[in-house]
């Protein structure tokens, strides 16, 4: 055992034992309470309140409301974070051709339940979208269920079977960039609409405010559809689903074609 | 036993054992030499600080009944309703933010394997000391 070793472990014991020394003298004040904080409080009591409707989001599930309303741009950095992921992935295979191979996957019985599989496993990614704002889930939850659907036709089939049924890389890539334009435009749409009538209105803003009379409308039709978080978690869906597709495609892209794309960018530098 | 005693004892039990995992996943990132499983242990990282932010939502009632998710399940509610809902559900503030840190992590957890899978073929290995033994032999003949 060496001195770096020994050193690294006591470190790491030394944390242990600081963090839950503190913990058990209470760092953390009594948890739980019987209270929430302030802010939850206000969440909570304001996430869907019709008595008092210019500074209530109008939507049932309270963690979507803060997510998209409430704190909407802290989400939107998110995302933006999320997506500079996924973009510096796409630099990394810069380059990559998928050629055409035959097609190898496992046996039969393992093909026929995916095809089975997979349809269910999409309906219930469009349901907990499209309810994003009525029951907990929502655009990221929906659209991390639909990609699960790429891994699985890319473990039982191949990534020419993706390619063949219409999902290859470039389509992915537009379809992402689909998303995060529907995003940008619902979050700029009550804005746009301010500026046509002449009335002031906010960036992300949802339901009318004090400030600001006019808002989307939180019911349509008899349906709930909360503003704008309805359409938040849509294009969230779509645009997470699609860049997470990619990253897996990325991922199981074929050894040969990587090498072949390493080698031609060696030659060019 | 009292359950206030009870329900706080158990509480700091999860959490002391969350530190616990945290420390270990940290003894993983820094001390493992395969790149492979430093992302493990990264992923085992991140999980425990969600989980422990999850645990500082958590909260109590009066009368110790289950406290209740935050969903408004009666619409439209009354004003009744709405005190009563902020009496007995959880706090969502950690949920919203520990629910795009998920989706996050798993995108950057991702990012990390490309850049691994990218590394061994470049090299052929992912031992770190290796690569700072190539990397040094790289200076030399530079």
């Amino acid at each position: 055992m060496s001195l770096r070793h020994l050193i690294v472990i006591i470190a790491t014991v030394v944390l242990i034992v600081t963090l839950s020394y503190a913990i058990t003298m209470r760092a953390l004040g009594p948890v739980p309470l019987f209270k929430v904080r302030r802010v939850s409080e206000f969440y909570l009591t304001n996430a869907f309140n019709p008595f008092n409707k210019t500074i209530s989001a109008m939507t049932p599930e309270v963690v979507t409301s803060i997510i998209w309303d409430y704190r909407g741009l802290d989400t939107l950095f998110e995302t933006a974070v999320f997506y500079l992921a996924i973009i510096a992935t796409a630099m990394l295979y810069r380059g990559v051709i998928v050629r055409r191979k035959t097609q190898v996957g496992l046996s039969p019985i393992v093909k026929t339940a995916t095809k089975i599989v997979v349809p269910s496993i999409i309906v219930i990614a469009i349901a907990v979208a499209l309810h994003g704002h009525l029951t907990p889930g929502g655009g990221f939850q929906g659209g991390s269920i639909a990609a699960v659907t790429f891994a699985l036709i890319l473990v039982t089939f191949s990534l020419y079977t993706l390619n063949k049924i219409g999902a290859c890389k470039e389509k992915l890539l537009a379809l992402r960039s689909l998303g995060l334009l529907s995003l940008i435009a619902t979050s700029i749409i009550v804005f746009v609409m301010g500026m046509l009538l002449g009335i002031r209105a906010f960036i992300l803003q949802n339901q009318a405010k004090l400030v600001s009379i006019i808002g989307l409308p939180y019911k349509m039709y008899n349906f709930l559809i909360s503003g704008s978080c309805f359409f938040f978690n849509v294009s969230e869906a779509l645009a997470v689903s699609m860049a997470f597709g990619l990253l897996f495609i990325f991922i199981s892209i074929f050894e040969e074609d990587v090498e072949e794309a390493l080698k031609r960018r060696e030659e060019v530098e | 036993m009292d359950p206030l005693f009870l329900s706080r004892f158990f509480i700091m039990i999860l959490t002391l054992s969350i530190i616990g995992i945290m420390g270990i996943s940290l003894y993983g990132i820094f001390h493992r030499p395969s790149l492979i499983k430093k992302i493990i242990a990264l992923t085992i990282f991140s999980d425990a600080a969600n989980t422990f932010a999850i645990i500082i939502g958590y909260r109590l009632t009066k009368g110790y009944e289950t406290p209740i998710p935050p969903v408004v399940t009666k619409i439209p509610p009354s004003t009744g309703y709405i005190e009563l809902f902020k009496e007995t559900s959880v706090d969502p503030l950690p949920q919203a933010l520990v629910l795009t840190a998920i989706v996050i992590n798993l995108a950057i957890i991702a990012f990390l394997v490309a850049l691994t899978l990218q590394i061994y073929r470049v090299s052929r290995t992912v031992d770190v000391r290796t690569l700072a033994v190539m990397r040094a032999r790289e200076e030399e003949i530079a």
